[in-house]
């Protein structure tokens, strides 16, 4: 179990600045993504908590324990890359046992560790095999392997789904969700798909440029942005700029809007108004014009299997509202749109 | 071999063909006369074959000349051939230490004056050996290396490096750097890598460079002269000694066909060394 913990670190490559004086707090046992588009300095903080980068200023303790100056080798940690780097003149057993065997464990020790780990990962009839005779989703299973055997006291992984089709996807997230849950190992993962993020992470950490954006837990950073480049990047695309009315109630050029009193927003304060579009609800039923109450009219719909989107002109504006496809509704329909104050979120604008 | 001439015969046009004979004829050819020689009892101008092969002769020698010869002590060839194997290997040992981290680093790495760099990496096979090698004797003899195999060795790295540089850095550029790092990261020590990941990795270039450093510096003759002085003799300043007096005689025939073999020898070995299917294929994208 170990916790992680980067006071104040930075990054610079000559004049490039890749990370700017960043914290972050990893509990032990937690699951952490980072989260950003590419280019944002989330793998150099990857590769600087692993060891092969050095921060240019600042410090990583685990456990407390200053590691910054410390050697890779000496760290404990494990790492799997984004394509693998299983080395390909090895077979998948000379693969896994590579670390114990440059560790100088035993050779009972390694095999006794190797079929155990080649059990949990499934991959015990392909121990022969060369990393060029397996599937991604089986190389994949490789490099976790590889990486378990050796005990990390922390696991770090570059975009783990990234490579893997739809139905792999699915499989590997439940195997690694479940995997870190057992062995309640500290997990650290970047990637630049918010879906990803969310869908693996205990916690996210959103990186732009070099600076965290915001950290927290993945449905507050969508429902909860900070800041519009977040709410942005978690795929919203209600915004509308608008002032605040009264503590709970907001004018935007849809209407006027009820919302929940956010205590760092003032009376008469321009903010940007975020309206997710599955939480809005769309009925074509006799329009009441109390709360939220919006008039309008599709224009589009895009269907994706289990949801549909349909842009909806409302007062010269356009809103996406997503909607289970249960029901399918027609480009042309009037509908009354609605939303909960709960769900209207205000960021500073 | 026949299933290749199989589809030489139906896919090649009959100009095709004589044109690739004639390269064939072009590269063996010079090989001939120095068989035919080798296995000659006399043969004088302007005959165009041997007057008297040596199987008329046999009763009077047991081998033919040129072997009789070559396998006598007189004739130093195995002395030569011993210090020719020597100087090769421990020249491309020498050479693929000294040429693996720069290839590594032009490979990898871009700094100031890299490409000024490159250029006077090139320099020794631009200036003519005799030039390289008369300034190197100078130095040498001050320093007591002339006439001994360091100095013979130091004098082969210095055409045989930009070689095995520019091969070295050519492998290194399809060699990612995660295998490195995720070997590091596993508890890997710098020597642990390089033994167990990048030089199996690396493996055919490193065999191609290697086989191509050891024929080159078997075959320089004019380095190892000078720098031999005489009492260092390999095989290329036997051979030389043999035919400077400007008659190709069987013995000079012989020694000749001695030369060819380390070579020989290694390329089939190597042919055999780089096989695909050992590496498993593909590098892991």
């Amino acid at each position: 179990m170990t916790q992680v913990r980067l006071n104040s670190v930075r990054k610079q490559f000559g004049n490039f600045v890749a990370i700017e004086n960043l914290d972050l707090d990893i509990s032990s046992g937690e699951l952490v993504a980072l989260l950003g588009p590419s280019g944002c300095g989330k793998t150099t903080t990857l590769r600087m908590i692993s060891g092969l980068e050095r921060p240019s200023n600042g410090a990583i303790l685990f456990n407390g324990k200053d590691v910054s100056e410390q050697a890779v080798q000496d760290r404990n940690v494990g790492m799997v890359f984004q394509r693998y780097a299983l080395f390909p003149h090895m077979t998948v057993e000379k693969n896994v046992a590579f670390g114990p065997s440059v560790r100088g464990e035993s050779k009972a020790e390694i095999a006794r560790r190797l079929d155990e780990i080649l059990e949990v990962v499934q991959l015990t009839p392909f121990r022969t095999r060369f990393p060029a005779q397996l599937s991604g989703g089986q190389m994949q299973r490789v490099a976790v392997a590889r990486t378990l055997i050796t005990k990390p006291s922390i696991l770090m992984m570059d975009e783990p789904l990234a490579n893997l089709d739809t139905k792999l996807r699915v499989e590997m997230r439940r195997f690694i969700r479940d995997l870190q849950q057992r062995l309640g190992i500290t997990t650290i993962f970047v990637t630049h798909d918010q879906i990803e993020a969310m869908e693996l992470a205990d916690r996210v950490a959103v990186i732009f440029d070099g600076h965290l954006a915001q950290y927290d837990t993945p449905e507050r950073i969508y429902r909860y942005p900070r800041s519009l480049d977040v709410a942005d990047f978690m795929g919203a695309t209600n915004i509308y700029p608008g002032k605040v009315l009264s503590r709970n109630r907001v004018s935007t050029a849809l209407g006027e809007i009820d919302c929940l009193h956010q205590d760092d927003r003032s009376v008469g304060e321009s903010v940007q108004v975020l309206l997710r579009a599955e939480a809005l609800d769309m009925s074509t039923g006799p329009f009441t014009s109390e709360g939220s109450g919006m008039r309008g009219r599709i224009k589009a719909r895009d269907f994706f299997g289990a949801s549909v989107t349909y842009r909806v002109a409302c007062n010269d504006q356009e809103i996406d509202v997503t909607e289970n496809a249960r029901r399918m509704r027609d480009v042309g329909d009037d509908v009354h749109l609605q939303i909960a104050p709960e769900q209207v979120w205000l960021l500073s604008g | 071999m026949s299933g290749g001439n199989d589809t030489l015969s139906m896919r090649l046009s009959p100009f095709q063909k004589i044109y690739l004979l004639l390269v064939a004829g072009f590269i063996v050819g010079p090989f001939l006369p120095v068989i035919i020689q080798s296995l000659a009892f006399r043969w004088a101008w302007p005959e165009l074959l041997p007057g008297t092969w040596w199987l008329e002769q046999r009763e009077k020698s047991m081998l033919p000349l040129a072997w009789d010869y070559v396998l006598s002590p007189y004739s130093r060839v195995w002395e030569a051939t011993v210090n020719t194997v020597f100087i090769g290997l421990v020249v491309t040992a020498i050479c693929l230490a000294i040429c693996l981290p720069v290839a590594r680093l032009l490979a990898r790495e871009s700094f100031a004056g890299k490409s000024a760099f490159e250029f006077f990496l090139s320099l020794p096979l631009i200036v003519p050996e005799a030039a390289i090698g008369i300034a190197l004797l100078m130095i040498f003899i001050r320093m007591g290396l002339a006439g001994t195999y360091a100095g013979i060795i130091i004098a082969h790295l210095i055409p045989t490096i930009p070689y095995m540089v520019r091969m070295l850095t050519a492998v290194y550029q399809g060699l990612g750097r995660d295998f490195e790092e995720q070997a590091m990261i596993l508890g890997a020590r710098p020597l642990q890598i390089l033994w167990r990941v990048t030089l199996p990795m690396l493996l055919p270039g490193v065999v191609a460079g290697a086989l191509f450093t050891f024929l080159v510096s078997t075959n320089i003759f004019l380095l190892t002269f000078f720098l031999g002085q005489g009492q260092v003799i390999t095989l290329p300043t036997l051979l030389f000694s043999k035919i400077s007096g400007g008659n190709l005689d069987t013995t000079a025939a012989g020694i000749t066909l001695i030369v060819t073999l380390p070579g020989i020898i290694l390329l089939i070995i190597s042919e055999r060394f780089i096989k695909e299917e050992a590496f498993g294929k593909g590098f892991g994208s």
